[in-house]
């Protein structure tokens, strides 16, 4: 499958055409990456987000003396996004499981893009921030979750355990 | 009678922000009056310029009240970006006036000034960058098994109001 197949794929790009994404390619650098790969190390300053086109990604973050896998990511899914935006830490490591072929774009191409104001850069950074609610969206759910299991009180104990 | 944008765009030029506020609704409430309804089809981003927004979220006979929405703040990206019914109850505490921006404005805004919606979208990603950060660092994790994890973030002990104050990162449009 070529990578603009694998490209389309993803739900970010899915409404994309091809003109458009023939304006974004030249931002993407894709590349292959070997099983073991560190994308990202938890802690890390980031500056890029990763578009997973094959392969899959495990998703990890130190609790104390272990590690909990949060879980993991496949193709056409994003990682990144938070540090892409604000340059920030990175708050989970990403390791390729398997062999892995992703498009890396970079916060400073990102940047540059978003203030180009090409049809293509405002389409992109919209999809961006879409994603970046669609996210929040989930956290929200898994916090309405919790806020309907436990009281506020019991929350609290069990922050002190 | 003007929006305050200072906190939304904090690096747009006086253009960008004259032409984003040129797109935003100004809207009068009375004190309690409902400015979003739970589930109602009302997707709009809402910026305070006086008075002050209750948020609230009811489920199976539970509110939550979150941290209230101030004048230079704002409330609403994700159902922008994500329009949907909302998740939220907006109540005006006391007399307030608000500038909003619906789907079709954004739209619209993007076609004349994409330099000016570039600017906005900039601002909006980095509030929601800054939520999904608070939550994962390392206040709150998924595990495996599916279990939710919470903790105090290392420089925040727990304390009286502290779940309520990560409700209000997370869901409201309080940033405090």
């Amino acid at each position: 499958m070529k990578d603009y197949d694998l490209l389309v794929a993803s739900e970010l790009l899915a409404d994309f055409s091809t003109e458009e994404l023939s304006a974004l390619a030249p931002l993407l650098e894709v590349a292959n990456h070997p099983a073991g790969h560190v994308f990202s190390e938890e802690g890390d300053k980031g500056h890029e987000a990763y578009l997973i086109l094959s392969g899959r990604v495990a998703v990890t973050q130190r609790r104390g003396d272990s590690v909990d896998r949060l879980g993991e990511l496949g193709p056409g899914q994003l990682f990144g996004l938070v540090s892409l935006i604000d340059g920030g830490r990175r708050t989970a490591t990403c390791t390729a499981m398997e062999p892995v072929r992703a498009a890396t774009l970079r916060k400073a191409a990102f940047d540059i893009l978003a203030k180009s104001g090409v049809p293509a850069s405002r389409r992109f950074q919209l999809a961006v921030a879409r994603q970046l609610a669609k996210d929040v969206q989930r956290l929200n759910g898994v916090l309405l979750s919790l806020s309907l299991q436990a009281s506020e009180a019991e929350i609290r104990a069990a922050l002190r355990r | 009678m003007s929006v305050q944008l200072d906190r939304l765009l904090p690096n747009a030029s006086g253009a960008e922000r004259d032409a984003v506020a040129a797109s935003l609704t100004r809207q009068t409430f009375a004190a309690g009056a409902v400015v979003v309804a739970a589930n109602a089809d009302t997707s709009m981003l809402c910026l305070v310029e006086s008075g002050r927004l209750t948020v609230s979220l009811e489920r199976e006979g539970r509110t939550v009240v979150l941290p209230p929405v101030e004048p230079g703040d704002w409330v609403g990206e994700v159902d922008l970006l994500q329009p949907g019914p909302s998740t939220t109850t907006l109540t005006a505490e006391a007399d307030t006036a608000l500038w909003t921006l619906d789907a079709a404005g954004l739209e619209a805004l993007m076609t004349d000034n994409p330099v000016a919606a570039s600017a906005l979208l900039t601002g909006l990603s980095a509030r929601l960058a800054a939520r999904l950060r608070t939550a994962r660092l390392p206040t709150l994790g998924v595990g495996e098994d599916g279990a939710v994890h919470v903790e105090a973030p290392a420089d925040e002990a727990p304390s009286e109001g502290w779940v309520t104050r990560l409700f209000g990162r997370l869901l409201g449009g309080a940033s405090s």
